[in-house]
Parts: structure tokens; C-alpha cells; sequence
């Protein structure tokens, strides 16, 4: 990947990848750059609607660096890898949510973030910073 | 004589491009008194990484619906589609709901707690194209069934009388609640509390 951002980048094509925002405390996966609309399934997914017709295309898991710190840093450790399969993740996040994520709706979402992980093979290749 | 500090300065040598140079802070309306105003830092090290991701709509979006302004790309403000360029963009100052609270874990908050979200209904924001050569910023309206929120974390300690009393971290549009159109659909179980 570059390391520099140019006039050239403002036409350049996006390249859909996992990114972790920091600030944010929030890891990314995007398909499309296009405008957006961001439907709230729970405290730690939100899918990420097309704002045209409304179809995901993609998603945000929020909280990040806690649930890293919490419940994948370990097994990180432990596989001496350096990148997370995102539908590992939100498999994760389904087992420890339980009951409460087969709500139907909540259930869908997270159906629809994990097939879009799945079918890109999505992984974060950059790892919050853990304390 | 003391030995001079020596700082690894990171980054490249090429200039920072204009549309990446927010202002250091942007006018918001205080979190804890409607009337009285306030400021906050834009966080720019997400906005850099999204740019070398080449991902730039959640920057056109600062630009025009947080600091009110088009992108400031070649020929924004001419291209006849986005004339005039800055009729009906909002700022921060603009926002006419504020909630604290976000009920999910950011960092070490496990709340969300120390984070406002400032909500807006902007008229018009503008649109990164990458097949149009003229100009790579296109402004469109906003569908009406959609709000602007911007969440911001406090600095705490929250010292009102600072220059600035927090970051503003990420945006993003969402649905309208059924009940009321200039607010966020579930903004009861979305955020912790109203603050106006």
C-alpha cells in the first residue's frame, strides 16, 4: 500500500479493506466509497447501507480494542498471526452475544455482515494498539 | 549547553493536500449549555488513514456538513452541478440535538459515556466521484428521511473554559426515528442521555 496521498488519489479507485480507526475505535470493512447510511443493529455492529438503494455494503464492529483486548488477543497470541479473518470476529461476537442477537432483525444484520466478510475473506491486517 | 531534543518526525515529504488540511477545530454549541459555544479538534490521523485507503467520503462529508464548506478539490466551487458550492451545506454550530452517551464501548470507556453526538439535518452534502475528471466532489441533496450525527469524545477531565473540550472522532447519516423526522430512529436506546 502507499504511504503518501496525492491529487492523483481524488480519482483513484477504492480497493475495499478492513481498516481500524482508532479514534473511532472502529474497524471498517467497506465494499463500495460511496455515500452512506449507517443502520445500528447493537453496541458492537453496525451495517453499512448504500445510500441510493439502501443495500449493505458493508459493515463497522465497534468497540474494537475491547472486544480485541477481551476476547481475540489471546488466540492472536497464541496462532502467531499478525491479521484477524473479520468473519471470525463476528462469528465470535454472535457466540458471545447469545440469545440476544436471534432477535430476527439483529440476527439478519449480523448474517449479512458475516457473508459479506466471508465472500471478501475480509481480515484486519492492522491490529489495535493493546495495552 | 543542554543537548537538543532529537524527535522522529513521521511521515512523508510531500505536502499535505488541501482537502486533508482541516481546521484544527470547528464552533459547536456546548454539550452542557445550548447557548453557549464551544470548540472542538478534528481528529486527522483517521482522515489520513482513510485517505491512504483512498476511502474519502467520510471526508467530503466533514468538509461539507461538520466545517461547511465543499471539498476544497480543483474546480468545486465552478463545476455548474454544485453551484452554488456552498448554498445549503451545515456546520457543527448547526446541530439542534446533543445526546452524551453511546452505549457501547470506545476504548477504554466501556460506555461510551465521555462521547456527545451532535445530530444535524443538512441540506446538502457532497458526493466523492471518481468518473467525472472535471471535479471530484458533486453535491447532492440529502434524503429527507436522513440525519447527520457526529460524535465527539470529551476531554476529562471536561474543562469547559478550555480552548477546545474534545475531539470530534467520526459521522455518519442515519435513518430518522417515525416519530420524529429530525431525530435519529432509536435515539432512546442509542444514546444514554438528551442534553438538548
Amino acid at each position: 500500500m502507499q504511504d503518501t496521498i496525492s491529487r492523483a488519489d481524488l480519482f483513484a479507485r477504492y480497493t475495499p479493506i478492513a481498516v481500524y480507526y482508532e479514534d473511532a475505535d472502529t474497524v471498517e470493512y467497506i465494499r463500495k466509497d460511496v455515500p452512506s447510511v449507517n443502520r445500528r443493529v447493537d453496541g458492537f455492529l453496525t451495517l453499512v447501507l448504500d445510500m441510493t438503494d439502501r443495500k449493505a455494503i458493508g459493515f463497522r464492529l465497534k468497540g474494537f480494542k475491547n472486544f480485541y483486548i477481551h476476547h481475540l488477543k489471546e488466540k492472536e497470541t497464541e496462532d502467531r498471526e499478525h491479521f484477524l479473518k473479520l468473519v471470525e470476529v463476528i462469528e465470535k461476537a454472535i457466540e458471545i452475544a447469545g440469545n440476544k442477537v436471534f432477535e430476527r432483525e439483529a440476527k439478519e444484520a449480523y448474517a449479512q455482515a458475516r457473508q459479506i466478510a466471508k465472500e471478501d475473506d475480509a481480515a484486519l491486517h492492522e491490529l489495535p494498539d493493546a495495552a | 549547553m543542554a543537548k537538543p531534543t532529537l524527535r522522529v518526525i513521521h511521515g512523508a515529504s510531500a505536502p499535505c493536500p488541501t482537502w486533508l488540511d482541516f481546521p484544527a477545530t470547528v464552533v459547536a454549541r456546548s454539550p452542557f449549555d445550548k447557548g453557549s459555544p464551544c470548540r472542538f479538534r478534528l481528529s486527522r490521523e483517521d482522515a489520513n488513514k482513510a485517505a491512504l485507503r483512498r476511502r474519502l467520503q467520510p471526508i467530503w462529508d466533514m468538509w461539507s456538513v461538520v466545517i461547511g464548506e465543499p471539498p476544497p478539490v480543483p474546480n468545486v466551487r465552478i463545476w455548474g452541478v454544485n453551484v452554488p458550492a456552498d448554498e445549503g451545506l451545515s456546520t457543527l454550530v448547526e446541530a439542534h440535538a446533543c445526546f452524551r452517551g453511546i452505549n457501547r464501548a470506545i476504548a477504554e470507556d466501556d460506555m461510551g459515556a465521555d462521547v456527545v453526538a451532535y445530530i444535524i439535518k443538512p441540506r446538502f452534502f457532497y458526493d466523492h466521484v471518481t468518473t467525472n475528471m472535471v471535479c471530484a466532489a458533486s453535491k447532492r441533496p440529502t434524503p429527507d428521511d436522513l440525519v447527520f450525527a457526529i460524535h465527539a469524545r470529551l476531554d476529562i477531565p471536561c474543562d469547559t473554559g478550555a480552548p477546545t473540550i474534545g475531539v470530534i472522532t467520526h459521522g455518519g447519516f442515519i435513518s430518522v426515528g417515525a416519530e420524529d423526522r429530525n431525530l435519529p430512529e432509536d435515539h432512546a436506546s442509542r444514546y444514554a442521555t438528551r442534553l438538548w
